[in-house]
């Protein structure tokens, strides 16, 4: 549909690899709390953020990505998961876009940055 | 509808899903169709609909498991299945249509229920069902030259397989009508404005869509 959810598509699994590597550096207390199925579990989630990312994207709607990450926050929440943590992983994912994806990083970074709002209820 | 509240059958019947009575489950909302005291859109449109969304819902806040989950969408499909051989189709259209969930969509059930009601106002409807890979969704489109394609969409993981299976439906055949469905396209207008593609909500705006079509 568009040349940046093209972009990010083609890198799908390295930023979601990548995004899970930040996630971990940024908030090593999540990841000493993980085994092995919790990080097959984050890992996961990490590749459905992308896929979700992908999809708001492609067609140009930041409300898709945002319902998504609410939806995602109250799912995750029901498992006992932190909503820092999902926010954190956001962070990370854009950082990893910036890196793996760069022409689709200046429109995934304003979808990520409106998810993050919504989730800190600004 | 004289005598049935809709929102007390589909209580009633999500009631006994969840509780594992699925005979009883199927009673409550076939009896009633046997007797003409539902008909096939209130059974789909005012009973299945409402209480697969809920389903969903129940399981997003953890109330319920996958397996629950699981349990009232194949309960839903098995009265779709037998709802199919209770009903004699009306007639009054004609035309095909292929009816198709993109790839990465695994929610089915709403295009099981538009086929029959399609059916049972006298459209060949093709269901492929779920996630249904693109170069076979062309083929079979290139094989049976349907009037048009629905598709559609509930979960937005799979937006990139609908832009996908749009396109090459598009490049294979450019004066194709497509239209979409569903959760995801009903809720982002953006969806069908970016495709390019009509939105139905319901039997009435598909039937709309395709009877606008066939006297084109």
């Amino acid at each position: 549909v568009n040349e940046r959810a093209e972009a990010l598509d083609a890198q799908l699994d390295p930023v979601a690899r990548r995004a899970v590597e930040l996630t971990y550096e940024a908030v090593p207390a999540y990841a000493a709390q993980l085994d092995a199925r919790g990080r097959k579990h984050c890992e996961d989630d990490a590749r459905y953020h992308v896929r979700a990312l992908v999809a708001s994207l492609a067609i140009g709607e930041v409300s898709i990505f945002v319902d998504y990450a609410r939806w995602c926050e109250a799912l995750l929440r029901g498992y006992g998961v932190d909503a820092e943590n999902l926010l954190a992983m956001f962070r990370a994912t854009a950082t990893a876009v910036r890196e793996l994806a760069p022409a689709a990083y200046d429109h995934a970074a304003v979808h990520l940055t409106a998810a993050e709002e919504a989730l800190a209820g600004r | 509808l004289p005598g049935v509240d809709l929102t007390v059958v589909a209580q009633r019947y999500l009631d006994h899903a969840l509780a594992g009575r699925d005979s009883e489950a199927v009673r409550t909302v076939l009896d009633p169709l046997v007797t003409h005291a539902l008909n096939l859109n209130e059974l789909y449109e005012g009973v299945l609909a409402p209480v697969a969304e809920q389903v969903g819902e129940l399981w997003h806040r953890s109330e319920i498991s996958v397996a629950d989950e699981h349990f009232v969408t194949l309960l839903n499909q098995r009265v779709i299945a037998v709802a199919v051989t209770l009903t004699t189709p009306r007639g009054g259209h004609e035309g095909e249509v292929v009816l198709a969930c993109p790839p990465d969509e695994l929610h089915d059930t709403a295009l099981r229920m538009l086929s029959h009601l399609l059916a049972a106002v006298g459209y060949k409807a093709h269901l492929l069902g779920a996630s249904t890979p693109v170069r076979d969704l062309v083929a079979y489109v290139d094989r049976v030259r349907p009037g048009a394609v629905g598709l559609s969409v509930a979960s937005p993981l799979a937006i990139p397989g609908l832009t996908r299976a749009v396109a090459a439906l598009r490049d294979a055949h450019p004066e194709l009508r497509i239209f979409v469905g569903g959760r995801c396209a009903t809720r982002y207008p953006a969806v069908a404005d970016v495709l390019g593609v009509t939105v139905c909500r319901d039997i009435a705006e598909t039937v709309g869509f395709l009877a606008a079509q066939s006297s084109r």
